[in-house]
């Protein structure tokens, strides 16, 4: 059966270069969403068993994302994808409960590298 | 595209989003370069990039209207290539009270002009190398002069006066639990604008 992936980041970019980074053979079932509020949505739905997460967005950011998932009891794995490459900011949503951060630009190596740490791929 | 608006540069969509996210990478590698040098956390914005007319910079720019106790350097940048030059210019300006907390947090510095061109450099080249890698354009930075607010334009106006076009990229950034308020401002001339143009269509195809 499919993962339902969601692939939470304002841009249009960023998102279209996490699709180009996933293991050709791994069965996802994408949604993408554009900022927190939508991505948290999309969590509440189920369309995020597997999450891969921006920090700085519009509307909500990630890491209002990463409390709301945690305040809520929402059953998750996210892996953030950020710019943000302050090492207080990997601890702080290790914190919170993601499994992993991978700094931008995300390629195939990195994306690889981490879905085997964890054994999701 | 009709003749008449030939001389106005717009980026699509598409390439306006692919620029959002190199600027985003390099602001955050600037977040990065303040947070070791302070030893803060630094909140990330999100850039504002728009490209104006050259003489709407003025009235573009809120930075220049807001009060006074602005600090401010400049750095020109330029980039030499197939016998062509082309620079830029790149300010950062600081609140008031950025500079008390400059001063508390980078206490070998002892002079205000010290603190001001060092944070220049932190902000602006980090910022412009990480741009740079991706513009191909291979930018180089002269060392940051101080400006006084009141100069500001002038500083701005006599960069800009032959061009047509300017990409604006703005920047404000924010020490978590501090009143640090810190302007990046990075101001490209028409040429850089269709460099990054080709680079972005490269990106996006």
């Amino acid at each position: 059966m499919s993962i339902p992936l969601l692939i939470c980041d304002d841009s249009n970019m960023a998102r279209k270069q996490v699709v180009r980074s996933l293991p050709p053979a791994w069965d996802v079932d994408i949604t993408f969403a554009t900022n927190g509020v939508e991505g948290v949505e999309a969590i509440r739905e189920g369309r995020g068993e597997m999450v891969f997460l921006d920090l700085t967005m519009p509307e909500m950011d990630g890491y209002g994302v990463l409390e709301t998932i945690k305040a809520e009891g929402l059953k998750c794995m996210v892996i953030v994808i950020s710019a943000d490459i302050q090492p207080e900011a990997r601890d702080r949503v290790t914190r919170l409960g993601a499994l992993e951060f991978i700094r931008k630009p995300i390629n195939s190596e990195k994306l690889l590298a981490v879905l085997q740490q964890f054994g999701l791929f | 595209m009709s003749a008449a608006s030939s001389d106005s540069l717009q980026y699509s969509e598409d390439q306006r989003d692919c620029l959002q996210e190199i600027c985003n990478v390099a602001v955050g590698q600037v977040g990065d370069t303040l947070a070791r040098k302070l030893g803060v956390f630094v909140t990330l914005p999100i850039p504002a990039i728009n490209i104006i007319k050259a003489e709407q910079l003025s009235q573009s720019l809120k930075s220049f209207s807001s009060s006074a106790g602005i600090y401010a350097a400049s750095q020109l940048f330029t980039s030499r290539q197939d016998g062509s030059e082309l620079s830029g210019l790149a300010l950062v300006m600081l609140s008031e009270d950025s500079l008390s907390d400059l001063k508390e947090l980078m206490p070998e510095l002892a002079n205000t002009d010290a603190l001001i061109t060092e944070t220049c450099c932190n902000m602006a080249q980090t910022c412009l190398d990480a741009l740079s890698e991706h513009w191909g354009l291979g930018f180089q930075s002269e060392a940051p002069k101080l400006v006084r607010h009141e100069s500001l334009k002038v500083v701005c106006e006599s960069v800009v006066s032959s061009w047509k076009n300017i990409l604006v990229v703005e920047i404000n950034y924010h020490l978590e639990g501090r009143a640090f308020n810190g302007d990046l401002l990075l101001l490209f001339p028409d040429q850089a604008i269709e460099a990054m143009a080709q680079r972005l269509d490269e990106l996006l195809a």
